[in-house]
């Protein structure tokens, strides 16, 4: 990929739009040109412009019981229409009270080990959705330049990914032995995807992401999330695992026992960083 | 996003009453697909803002409405210079970032404010504006290109005030 050809496609890049095949060709651009990953990150400093600049604005109280009120004068008044409510009010209130109901049993009670994998599983997906992230080892993710080499890898990436260190001893105490370094596809350039072997010879990605892209998706809380539960899982037998630390997203995927993983987490929490 | 696409709070209310009274008519169609009801609702507001009395005119018919796929081929090298954006300091330029979103179109000031406040992705945007997603790309781009011009000259212009008040 050429200056000229990224320069069409930092937006999308930078976004996280672009295909697999063509995010792989502007990541590899990106390690040999410094202008172009300047670009990416004034997109990214554009964006945050934006948001300070433009806040949130808090409605007026007064609009909600004004928006109330115009939607009762819309009442159907005939047995149909009183029946098309029942389909149109009570049922979605009635699952968006259970969803509240969920949300605040969740949250006042100490989840099973199995709940937590499920809520975590939900949130690794959202984010996956939301930054395009591969869970599949494609070839051509691997990086032969990064070399297999755990210390020769954090050097070359320590200045994008400063906690590589941290993750990779964690991992290994919990008998994932390192097995190469991948590029995965993701929307900065601040990512990489590690490849850890199980101890049944089962493959794990660890894929880590900069405390910066984890305040861009805003995923720190995965229930106030407006785009979980959006994204369906994509295969059945993919084991799918995630913590929040801080404001550091640890994000687990592959197929891999669920358990260790679930301890591995318990592990980056209770250690920290 | 009402009150962004409105020019006033009280028409940025209607705007939000008159979205939850369509999108309460409009129940029945609604499938709950992979976006969730978010974009469905903006889909509303854009619509409802645009369809508003007096406004049918300024539907999007931008004469530089094209997919990405050509718009990018279209592209040379002084069009695709993205320099200015370089140039800004975006940390200092609150007010001035402000002005130039306002008086960007319509079409781009939609797309950029649902792309960097609501978060939507470009499919989403695609959605709520009844374009392709292509569309939205070269939008975006142009909208971040003037966004970018635009602050490069404010910051010209202040260096000079400061440059004659210095003098």
């Amino acid at each position: 990929m050429t200056c000229r050809n990224f320069r069409k496609y930092v937006g999308a890049f930078a976004d996280g739009e672009l295909d697999t095949e063509s995010n792989a060709e502007a990541l590899e651009h990106l390690n040999i040109c410094l202008a172009c990953a300047e670009r990416v990150t004034e997109v990214h400093r554009m964006k945050e412009a934006l948001r300070r600049v433009f806040e949130p604005e808090v409605a007026p109280v007064a609009l909600g019981a004004r928006v109330r009120s115009a939607i009762r004068t819309e009442r159907p008044r005939s047995a149909d229409s009183a029946r098309r409510w029942l389909h149109r009010l009570v049922i979605p209130t009635g699952v968006a009270a259970a969803v509240v109901a969920a949300v605040a049993v969740w949250q006042v009670r100490e989840p099973s080990p199995a709940e937590t994998v499920t809520v975590a599983a939900r949130f690794v997906s959202q984010v996956q959705h939301a930054h395009q992230m591969c869970c599949e080892h494609h070839a051509h993710h691997h990086d032969p330049r990064l070399g297999r080499d755990l210390d020769t890898i954090a050097e070359r990436l320590s200045a994008r990914l400063p906690n590589i260190r941290v993750i990779a001893p964690d991992l290994e105490k919990h008998g994932f032995r390192f097995h190469s370094a991948n590029v995965c596809p993701m929307m900065n350039t601040s990512s990489a995807h590690l490849l850890y072997e199980a101890r049944d010879g089962r493959m794990l990605s660890v894929i880590t992401m900069a405390a910066k892209d984890c305040e861009g998706v805003r995923f720190r809380q995965p229930c106030e999330s407006d785009r979980l539960g959006a994204f369906v899982e994509q295969t059945a037998d993919v084991t799918v695992l995630g913590w929040a630390v801080g404001c550091s997203g640890y994000i687990l995927c592959g197929d891999a026992p669920a358990m260790d993983l679930y301890n591995l987490a318990l592990a980056i929490r209770d250690g920290g960083q | 996003m009402a009150r962004r696409l409105a020019a006033t709070e009280a028409e940025a209310e209607d705007l939000v009453q008159e979205t939850f009274a369509r999108a309460l008519r409009a129940f029945r169609e609604f499938e709950l697909r992979e976006f969730g009801a978010r974009p469905w609702l903006f889909k509303i507001l854009h619509n409802t803002f645009y369809t508003h009395a007096g406004r049918s005119r300024r539907q999007p018919t931008l004469l530089d409405d094209v997919d990405f796929d050509n718009f990018a081929a279209e592209l040379d090298d002084a069009a695709a210079d993205d320099s200015a954006a370089a140039n800004v300091d975006w940390d200092h330029c609150d007010e001035e970032l402000k002005h130039a979103v306002e008086s960007l179109q319509p079409e781009y000031r939609t797309v950029l404010l649902l792309w960097a406040l609501e978060d939507l992705s470009y499919r989403e945007i695609a959605e709520v504006c009844r374009c392709a997603v292509g569309t939205v790309m070269s939008r975006l781009y142009r909208a971040r290109q003037l966004l970018g011009k635009k602050l490069a000259t404010y910051a010209r212009e202040r260096n000079l005030r400061t440059e004659r008040f210095k003098s």
